[in-house]
């Protein structure tokens, strides 16, 4: 496994990878809680009465989770300054 | 746990593990996994409707989350990426038309499980052998290159072709090249995804390689956002039919996004020989899970 960066920068990079791991990791995981929760039912009954918005409501809850947790996730460890830490 | 729209009981936990798995995958190698989480859904017990439709909506979102870490790394050449993607519609609705045709002669799973077993041992075979070649010529310091490339034959005389348009591909390090190869590309590897009924990640990520002459690393991650319009696209069609179970998609994406993420970041540290030489194990993988379905008479359609 060639070494590509210096010391330095691999553990700051390592560093910062982890905590943005970590906070998307509880975000994510969280966000599956919630739909699982509190939207089921809703999603079933809209599969067998309104495929068409079902279809939408899908991608926007796919999309939502990949996109919008992401955004949030670079929010977060910008405003704790999880990237400075030495 | 019971998914109440697929009618299927099945532990989430699982699911959330094929999904990392595959995730990790999926980032290192920018490929969509399909022909490893597909085989995994279905022995798990979910319909095969449901296999394809819930595979292609996880997709979607771990290829998101690849695609923008890959970005971040500066592993996303996004205008070959459109362009790719422009190429690769037509085929996939060509090679669709062409599976249709050979329902009606009624053999289509044995035609597509032969097809399938021999592209995919012919992309292994040829990239595990280039890749140990160039990792030699890497150890033999014959070249002093982080991404050399044995076999570029290929990639020098399509280069040259001269039909314009031509674009340049500066995040690729190509001054220009035929916009008609990209789209050529685009809509050969369309066809065969068609054909095959696979995303086609496997085909593209050695063809910008050996055919275009992308670096390894630009190729993961402009596959990832190729496969972000093509699974989202996929996902749309396949909810319209009813075979899009969201609840266990999500679930499998709360593991996949994780893992891609960990996939991604790893290409960091691996040579493009070096990725080269693991990718060839994946299609190795698949067709060996194609023989066993066609032994078995699983459907791949």
């Amino acid at each position: 496994m060639p070494k590509v960066q210096s010391e330095g920068n691999y553990k700051k990079m390592i560093r910062k990878f982890m905590a943005e791991l970590t906070i998307y990791g509880v975000l994510v995981i969280g966000y599956s809680i919630v739909i699982l929760r509190y939207f089921n039912d809703y999603l079933t009954d809209l599969f067998e009465s309104n495929l068409l918005i079902y279809s939408g409501l899908a991608l926007l809850l796919i999309v939502a989770q990949g996109v919008l947790l992401d955004f949030v996730t670079t929010y977060l460890v910008g405003q704790f300054k999880f990237d400075e830490i030495e | 746990m019971e998914f109440a729209i697929s009618g299927v009981v099945i532990s989430p936990i699982l699911l959330a593990s094929v999904g990392f798995f595959v995730g990790i995958l999926g980032g290192f190698f920018g490929v969509g996994g399909g022909f490893l989480a597909g085989p995994m859904m279905f022995l798990s017990g979910v319909p095969m409707n449901f296999v394809v439709g819930t595979d292609l909506a996880h997709m979607t979102g771990k290829s998101i989350v690849a695609a923008r870490r890959h970005r971040t790394l500066g592993n996303v050449d996004i205008k070959l990426g459109i362009l790719m993607v422009a190429g690769t519609i037509p085929g996939v609705e060509i090679g669709a038309q062409i599976i249709e045709a050979l329902k009606k002669s009624g053999s289509v799973d044995l035609f597509v499980g032969i097809a399938y077993v021999t592209i995919l041992l012919m992309i292994s075979l040829f990239t595990a052998r280039e890749s140990m070649k160039s990792l030699r010529m890497n150890q033999s310091d014959v070249i002093n290159a982080k991404d050399v490339m044995k076999f570029d034959t290929a990639t020098k005389f399509l280069q040259k072709i001269n039909l314009p348009p031509m674009v340049p591909l500066p995040r690729s390090g190509i001054k220009q090249i035929s916009l008609w190869l990209i789209l050529g590309v685009g809509f050969i590897t369309g066809i065969l995804a068609g054909i095959l009924g696979v995303g086609g990640g496997f085909l593209r990520f050695p063809m910008m390689i050996y055919l275009l002459g992308i670096p390894t690393h630009v190729a993961v991650g402009t596959d990832l956002f190729e496969i972000m319009f093509s699974a989202g696209f996929g996902t749309l069609t396949h909810a319209l039919k009813g075979n899009v179970d969201i609840m266990m998609a999500l679930i499998m994406h709360t593991g996949a996004a994780l893992g891609a993420q960990i996939g991604a970041i790893l290409t960091r540290f691996f040579s493009g020989p070096h990725i080269r030489l693991y990718f060839s194990i994946l299609p190795l993988i698949g067709s060996i899970l194609v023989i066993y379905q066609l032994l078995n008479g699983v459907p791949s359609h």
